[in-house]
C-alpha cells in the first residue's frame, strides 16, 4: 500500500489516462518526485521552472490544502491521499 | 449538461443563504467529476496573508484585472523578436500562394477531435499538443503552410519551427474558421 | 411585502415546507441576486431563481445568443440566434415566472462598473468564463461584503463554493492567489 494521487481530468493525458496513481513516499515532495519519474510528461505541467508547483494548481493533502500544514515537506503515509485541484474559470 | 449541475449547485447555494438554512459552501470547495460521477470536497481555508482579505492587505481598492491577468505563458516571451505579420495571409492569399506553389506542404497544428471535425484537403495533422519542430519531418527548402482553428496556435507552431531553422513559412490568418467563412463555404464551422 | 393569491398559489409547494415557508418565501422575494454570465452556469442559475420566487435578478453579460451555445446555454433557444443574451436570458425568466423584476447590465463587468452594479445586490453569483472577470467579481464582493457563489466548469469537472469573507470564510485569493499564465488554463 501506497499514497494515492488523485489527477484532475486536464492533467490525465500525462499517466496514460489513470484517475489516480499509486506511489510511495514518506513526505508530499517525495510522492510527487515518484509520480514524476514514472511520468516525465507530468512533471512541467505541475511544476515550474524554479521547481514550484505551478501558482494555479493546489495541492490537498486528505482534503486539506498542504499550504496550512507544511507544504511539500508534510509528511505521508500509506493510505493518505494527495488531491491535485486546477484552478477552472469556464463558465460558458 | 456539466454546467447545468453546476449551475444548480450555485442556486441551491442562493436559497440557502437567502433562507439562512444548512450548510453553505463557506471554506469548501466542492469537486463534481462527471465521468467518476462524484462529487468531492477539499478545505478552503481564510488565507492570513491574502493580498485582498488578509491581515495586511496589499489590494485595498479595484486593479485592472485584464493587466493583472495577463501573465504570458513561459517561453512566450522568446519569440517576441518575430514579426508575426510577415508570415499572416488571409484565407484567399493563402489558397492563391498553395495554388501557384507545387511543392507548398499544408500542416495542421489543431488536435485529433478537431480534425474529425473538419480539415483543408492534402493537409497533414500534427497537433500542437505533441509538436516538436525537430522531428516533423518537414523539407526546410519547401514552403510550410501553417492553420489551426483561429490562427494562434498555428503562429505557435510556426514560431517553433523559426527557431528550429525554417524560414519558409506562412500562417492562415483567422485559421480553418474563416476559411470556412471567406474561402470554402461548404465547410462546418465549430 | 405580501404574497398576492395567485402567488400563494404558485409557490404553495414551498410554502407548505417548514424550511420555507411564508416568512421564507417573502425573504426568497425580498431578496436581489446578480448573475455575472448568462451563459451555460447562467440558464439554468436563471431559470430556476426566477422560478423559486426570487425578487431581483440582475443579469450581466456583453454576449449575443450564438449557434454554437445552444447545446448547453439551455435559456438560449433557435430563435434567439444574435439576441444578446441578457435580453434571451430575461425573457425565458418572465415567461416561467412573471413576478421577478430583471435588471438588464447588457456589457462588460469590470473595475469601471463593478462596484455600482453590485451594490444593489444582496448575492452574487459568478458564473463568467475568464479570470479577469472571477478577480473583479470577487474584489467587489468583498469591498461591499456580499456572498460571492462560485461556480467553475472544465471539461466534465465543476467546481462550486461560496466566498464570503465578511463572514469569516475565504475569498477568491485565498484559493487562487495569483491568475494563471494566459492560455495555460483553457476555459
Amino acid at each position: 500500500m501506497g499514497v494515492v494521487i488523485e489527477i484532475p481530468s486536464a492533467l490525465k493525458k500525462y499517466v496514460n489516462n489513470q484517475d489516480e496513481v499509486e506511489v510511495q513516499g514518506n513526505s508530499v515532495e517525495e510522492a510527487f518526485d515518484s509520480l514524476c519519474k514514472d511520468f516525465a510528461e507530468l512533471k512541467p505541467n505541475l511544476f515550474d521552472e524554479n521547481g514550484k508547483v505551478r501558482n494555479f494548481i493546489n495541492v490537498y493533502l486528505n482534503d486539506d490544502d498542504i499550504r496550512y500544514a507544511e507544504g511539500m515537506n508534510s509528511s505521508v503515509q500509506d493510505g493518505d491521499c494527495i488531491q491535485i485541484v486546477p484552478s477552472i474559470a469556464g463558465g460558458r | 449538461m456539466l454546467p447545468g449541475v453546476v449551475g444548480l449547485i450555485q442556486a441551491t447555494e442562493i436559497i440557502k443563504l437567502i433562507l439562512e438554512g444548512g450548510a453553505p459552501l463557506i471554506g469548501r470547495l466542492l469537486l463534481y467529476d462527471a465521468m467518476k460521477m462524484n462529487f468531492k470536497e477539499v478545505r478552503v481555508r481564510k488565507d492570513p496573508e491574502c493580498a485582498l482579505c488578509g491581515v495586511h492587505p496589499s489590494v485595498t481598492e479595484l486593479i485592472d484585472y485584464k493587466a493583472f491577468c495577463d501573465v504570458p505563458l513561459p517561453g512566450a516571451e522568446l519569440s517576441e523578436d518575430i514579426d508575426e505579420a510577415e508570415f499572416e495571409l488571409s484565407p484567399r492569399e493563402f489558397k492563391d500562394a498553395m495554388d501557384q506553389d507545387p511543392s507548398a506542404v499544408l500542416v495542421d497544428v489543431r488536435e485529433t477531435y478537431e480534425w474529425d471535425i473538419c480539415r483543408i484537403d492534402g493537409a497533414q495533422l500534427m497537433p500542437l499538443s505533441s509538436f516538436d519542430p525537430t522531428t516533423t519531418g518537414l523539407d526546410p527548402e519547401t514552403t510550410i503552410y501553417l492553420y489551426c482553428y483561429k490562427g494562434k496556435r498555428s503562429m505557435l507552431a510556426l514560431k517553433e519551427l523559426k527557431r528550429a531553422g525554417f524560414n519558409k513559412l506562412k500562417n492562415l490568418s483567422g485559421g480553418i474558421d474563416l476559411w470556412a467563412e471567406e474561402v470554402d463555404s461548404d465547410m462546418p464551422q465549430y | 411585502m405580501k404574497l398576492n393569491n395567485e402567488e400563494i398559489n404558485r409557490y404553495s409547494r414551498h410554502l407548505t415546507l417548514p424550511e420555507v415557508g411564508m416568512a421564507g418565501q417573502l425573504e426568497i422575494k425580498k431578496s436581489r441576486v446578480l448573475m455575472i454570465g448568462a451563459g451555460g452556469l447562467g440558464s439554468p442559475l436563471g431559470m430556476y431563481l426566477g422560478a423559486v420566487g426570487v425578487g431581483k435578478i440582475g443579469l450581466v453579460d456583453f454576449d449575443v445568443v450564438d449557434h454554437t451555445n445552444l447545446h448547453r446555454q439551455i435559456a438560449h433557444t433557435t430563435a434567439d440566434e444574435g439576441r444578446p443574451k441578457v435580453e434571451s436570458l430575461r425573457d425565458t425568466i418572465l415567461a416561467g415566472n412573471p413576478h421577478v423584476e430583471i435588471i438588464e447590465h447588457s456589457g462588460y463587468f469590470n473595475a469601471h462598473n463593478c462596484l455600482a452594479i453590485v451594490k444593489d445586490y444582496d448575492l452574487i453569483l459568478d458564473g463568467s468564463d475568464n479570470f479577469p472577470t472571477r478577480f473583479c467579481a470577487n474584489d467587489a464582493a468583498f469591498f461591499l461584503k456580499k456572498p460571492l457563489i462560485h461556480g467553475a466548469i472544465f471539461q466534465f469537472e465543476g467546481q462550486v463554493t461560496v466566498f464570503a469573507p465578511h463572514l469569516g470564510g475565504p475569498c477568491y485569493r485565498c484559493l487562487l492567489p495569483e491568475p494563471p499564465p494566459e492560455g495555460a488554463v483553457p476555459t
